[in-house]
């Protein structure tokens, strides 16, 4: 990510020089604009201007309020340096309120002042009780969740209103008052007197049964904690006592016994006044902060307010939600019976995700040979280049053995993706396929683009167009492309209907020894370039490429054995389509081919940028050295631009694992076509099954972690440098 | 006459060898094309009527023949009209209730937390900052169902090492409806948000804030008067990059939405649906697919800069 930053320089500067002004606002607004009234059109035709409305209400309602809180919290923060009881008068009112809040609003207490009403809690409905024999046994010893009390306005606000007076008094004590004694003092005044509050309206069912000598023991415990902290950070000893004490006593009377509801009222005072008596100590005991050290700490309020958003709802939203699914990995699928690894287990030892049984039909494939034979070529290539270059052993980086090797290498992989099958290896061969071909593509098309002159945006616009386009989209846009119909019909998707014109053309007279007469003809003129290229030694491989394709056409013409058809019981020929989306294991190419389709743009783009940025001295260097293409490619610009390369293909493994929406609309995961994010959504809605669901989705984290630990990794080297 | 042969045959080789040493440029176009047709086909033959769709290909559009009172229009006609049971023009204004919050407050809130990153000083910022763009690959999934149930019954905490339970958040009643869709996306973008606003934010001018700071301006004033303004670009492409996507989601919208009220689905559950119901109705996919890609590639073609400087500065988002 820091060679993201690098690349940053160039952008940053264009964003200055020609930013939004030009043009930009105009079609911005218009489209705004026209936008906004197809929607009032859109929703009058439906009859839904009211929910319109209403969601326009919504929304601004949201925002208005989270404005007014950013600034409130900002408001509050500049109190400090204006006066400092005064910030903590006004912080000490929100916590308050909020304790209140949460006290009240998990019905831990009863109201203060207003008339209770209990409601039964059924399935159907709530029903009002007023058997006040029946509620008490209820509220008592009943399953809390049964009972909830209706109040009205009053007895849902009374409680934030108490705890925010209370603990805004005391707190602005706390800041106001020079004297520690004063201070101290009503500290200890305040926190009595909301513990007793608290303890009177307690209800019983939350009564501890906890001794004084346990709260007191744990109190110890949390100050000697505290303490040693203190001593440890040489700062703050008595406050990280008093704190680790408050701590303490709270978990010693609220967690050490064994259920609640069994305790005596004055078990209860204890068990509040003693943790909010040091609390209080706490919050009362230092002095004014000095001018630097109040400095400090607006600067930290200030970072925390700003922070505070974004950082909750990642909280709330992602990191919180993430180890719950860790912790559901290893539940049953009805998260009640914990069962260790028992659903990664069920996942590994089942055939559907890894089917190694016909491993050994990987030597029986074509592929697998073409493969072989193509990376030993490539190999032969690059060490007998660099031999009639440089009468040397060693291995020369060309098109024509890096090519061949690096396609060599992917075909052989392709033979052992279509012999070992399973969702897990689907997920593999997805990555390999489609991060390779959009970075490949992406750097061709870029490369290419570059000499077109005045249309290079044109067509650069026209490649990236499916990056705008959805997933669900695009598989749609395919599965036209892809359909296959009854061959008594005519073929709407293009690509069968090309198969079956090659199959026609196949099995035709005249027109089929045209087409060979052309394509020898193209092959001629190949291998004379090849020759010609050879003499002046400049690349070929290309051309090599090229005449091998073709010589595969010619021989496959030749036999009539190109195209889509197949011999009838009587020997007539019968047109024949390809199930694009149905025939295992190739139609997950095809799926692949979808999401190339899109991310070859984005790869494209990236790329674009890299190459305008490496300078052109470099490249006239090299050309004054002797350098051909291939060596300024190979040596001068792909190193350059390497750092890009790194970006791209992490960034594609990221997507590519997640891949969804194009398995799923396509084939359901169905023709041995399934992902791991499409089975993630299957076990979890379809099946409902939340253990291995959630399983699947720890897999997927975990295949995406070496990526985040190497970015992470990076940014870190970035930052020391 | 025998001189002339071979020259002549010559300078036919040598056409050829230029032609054959010019590949790059016309293999772009070929790209070009290729990339282009699907789509293309598409549009072509949403135009088309049922049959014409069904009984040849797009390329053969000039030969159709068309029944008598029909209008090229039509398909859109159908998958957009109110008695549809398809309800394209629900879903759209759907979609527009999901994208449009979506977009506003993940940028608001990454802007703050970017600033803060980048200009105020405090203790573990680097470290913090680089935990939260670490957040940016991590795959939704993992946190989808967990989330959808904090949306069906509100949060709770378990005390640990005891069997209590306290409600921090009450049941809000959110799953099913649009508000689900729009904070978990709020969520979900919030890394990429504050790495590519931090991007940009921390490479404005260091003098600029100084000189605030010396005029007496607080963090709060430094961000509204200065940074929000001058951040706009920064911000328009974060916007753009955040509406497609939103527009485009289909997993957090499944996962949110599925069961509920159908008038509140996105435009894409609406075709996946839509694509589900074989054969009877496959013609009008190609309008409903066009009517939901319309949105996004006008917003795409016509801003872009934006968009493309958005991938540059932040092309790390999964």
């Amino acid at each position: 990510m820091s060679d993201t930053l690098e690349h940053q320089g160039p952008a940053h500067t264009r964003f200055d020089a020609d930013g939004p002004r030009r043009a930009g606002p105009a079609i911005g607004y218009l489209l705004i604009g026209g936008l906004v009234a197809l929607l009032v059109i859109a929703s009058y035709r439906t009859g839904q201007l009211g929910r319109l409305g209403w969601i326009a209400v919504t929304i601004i309602a949201v925002l208005a309020g989270s404005a007014a809180l950013f600034i409130g919290g900002n408001k509050l923060v500049a109190q400090a340096t204006v006066s400092w009881g005064r910030f903590r008068g006004l912080t000490g009112v929100v916590i308050g309120a909020a304790a209140g809040g949460v006290l009240r609003g998990n019905q831990s207490v009863r109201a203060i002042l207003a008339q209770e009403q209990d409601f039964l809690v059924r399935e159907t409905g709530t029903t009002p009780i007023d058997d006040t024999g029946l509620i008490e046994l209820l509220t008592d010893f009943a399953d809390p969740e049964l009972l909830t009390v209706g109040t009205g306005l009053l007895g849902h606000a009374e409680w934030p209103i108490v705890g925010g007076v209370v603990v805004g008094v005391a707190a602005w004590a706390s800041g106001a008052l020079t004297s520690r004694l004063a201070r101290c003092s009503v500290g200890v005044v305040f926190g009595l007197g909301a513990a007793l509050l608290i303890a009177d309206r307690l209800q019983f069912r939350n009564r501890p049964d906890v001794s004084l000598n346990t709260i007191l023991i744990a109190a110890i415990v949390g100050a000697a904690a505290g303490g040693l902290v203190g001593i440890a950070t040489r700062r703050h000893h008595l406050e990280r006592a008093l704190l680790g004490a408050a701590v303490g006593a709270t978990a010693g009377a609220w967690l050490t016994p064994e259920m609640l509801g069994t305790g005596s009222a004055r078990a209860a005072q204890f068990a509040i006044a003693i943790p909010m008596l040091l609390l209080a100590l706490r919050v009362a005991w230092p002095h004014a902060r000095s001018a630097s050290q109040l400095a400090n700490f607006t600067r930290r309020a200030s970072a925390v307010v700003f922070l505070a958003p974004a950082l909750g709802f990642l909280a709330v939203n992602l990191i919180i939600p993430a180890i719950r699914t860790l912790y559901t990995s290893l539940l049953d699928r009805e998260s009640e019976q914990f069962v260790g690894l028992d659903n990664f287990r069920e996942l590994w030892n089942d055939p559907a995700s890894i089917d190694a049984s016909e491993w050994t039909n990987m030597f029986g494939s074509q592929l697998f040979w073409i493969g072989l034979v193509l990376v030993g070529a490539g190999f032969l290539v690059g060490v007998s280049v660099r031999w009639i270059r440089d009468r040397q052993v060693g291995f020369e980086r060309t098109s024509g053995s890096i090519g061949s090797l690096f396609l060599g290498a992917f075909i052989f992989l392709f033979a052992v993706f279509t012999s070992i099958r399973g969702t897990f290896i689907n997920n593999l061969w997805w990555v390999v396929t489609v991060v390779t071909a959009s970075t490949v593509l992406g750097l061709t098309i870029a490369v290419l683009a570059e000499r077109a002159g005045r249309l290079e945006s044109t067509a650069k616009a026209f490649i990236f167009m499916p990056m705008a386009i959805s997933m669900v989209g695009a598989s749609i846009i395919w599965r036209f492309q892809y359909q296959a119909r009854n061959v008594t019909k005519n073929q709407t998707g293009v690509l069968n209907a090309l198969w079956i014109e090659l199959g026609e053309l196949s099995q035709s007279g005249t027109a089929r020894v045209v087409v060979l007469l052309v394509l020898s003809l193209l092959l001629a003129g190949s291998l004379l370039t090849i020759a010609r290229r050879a003499r002046s030694r400049t690349s070929f491989a290309g051309f090599t490429a090229v005449s091998i394709a073709l010589l595969w056409l010619i021989v496959e013409l030749y036999q009539r054995s190109l195209g889509g058809f197949t011999t009838g019981p009587n020997g007539e020929i019968i047109a024949e389509t390809v199930l694009f989306r149905e025939h295992a294991p190739f139609n997950n190419v095809f799926l692949m081919v979808i999401l190339i389709w899109i991310q070859t743009g984005f790869a494209m783009v990236i790329f674009s940028a890299a190459i305008k940025a490496v300078p052109g001295e470099l490249l006239e260097a090299a050309l004054i050295d002797g350098a051909d293409t291939n060596q300024q490619f190979f040596q001068v610009v792909l190193p350059q631009i390497m750092p890009t390369v790194g970006v791209v293909v992490t960034t594609l493994i990221v997507t590519v694992t997640k891949v969804f929406d194009i398995v799923k609309v396509s084939t359901g995961g169905n023709f041995d076509t399934n992902v791991l994010a499409n089975d993630f959504f299957t076990e979890s809605f379809s099946f409902l099954n939340r253990g291995v669901g959630s399983a699947i989705a720890v897999l997927i984290l975990l295949t995406v972690a070496p990526v985040m630990i190497f970015n992470v990794w990076q940014m870190q080297r970035g930052d020391s440098s | 006459m025998t001189a002339r042969v071979p020259r002549r045959s010559a300078s036919v080789i040598d056409k050829l060898y230029r032609s054959l040493t010019n590949v790059p440029l016309w293999a772009l176009w070929v790209f070009v094309v290729i990339w282009t047709l699907p789509t293309l086909s598409l549009l072509v033959n949403s135009f088309r009527s049922r049959d014409n769709q069904r009984n040849s290909g797009f390329w053969r559009v000039f030969g159709d023949e068309n029944p008598e009172g029909f209008s090229v229009f039509d398909n859109y006609e159908v998958v957009l009209s109110t008695e549809s049971t398809n309800g394209m023009l629900q879903s759209l204004i759907s979609s527009l209730a999901i994208a449009v919050p979506s977009t506003i407050i993940p940028i608001a809130i990454a802007s703050f937390a970017a600033y803060a990153f980048a200009w105020i000083d405090f203790k573990g910022r680097k470290p913090l900052f680089i935990a939260t763009v670490a957040l940016m690959s991590i795959p939704m999934q993992v946190a989808l169902i967990p989330l959808l149930r904090t949306y069906l019954g509100g949060a709770h905490l378990t005390l640990p090492f005891s069997n209590r339970t306290l409600s921090l958040v009450p049941d809000l009643d959110l799953a099913g409806s649009t508000w689900a869709v729009v904070l978990s996306h709020t969520g979900f973008a919030l890394p990429f948000a504050i790495f590519l606003l931090h991007n940009y934010i921390s490479q404005l001018p260091g003098e600029l804030m100084e000189s605030a700071r010396v005029d007496g301006a607080d963090h709060f004033h430094t961000y509204m008067k200065l940074v929000l303004p001058l951040s706009v670009p920064a911000l328009a492409s974060f916007a753009i990059f955040q509406f497609l996507w939103t527009w485009n989601d289909y997993l957090i919208a499944a996962t949110m939405l599925s069961g509920g009220d159908p008038d509140v689905i996105p435009t894409t559950m609406r075709i996946v649906n839509l694509a589900g119901d074989f054969g009877r109705t496959e013609h009008l996919l190609t309008a409903g697919a066009f009517a939901q890609a319309f949105v996004p590639l006008v917003v795409f073609f016509s801003l872009q800069r934006y968009f493309v400087r958005g991938l540059l500065a932040g092309s790390v988002k999964g």
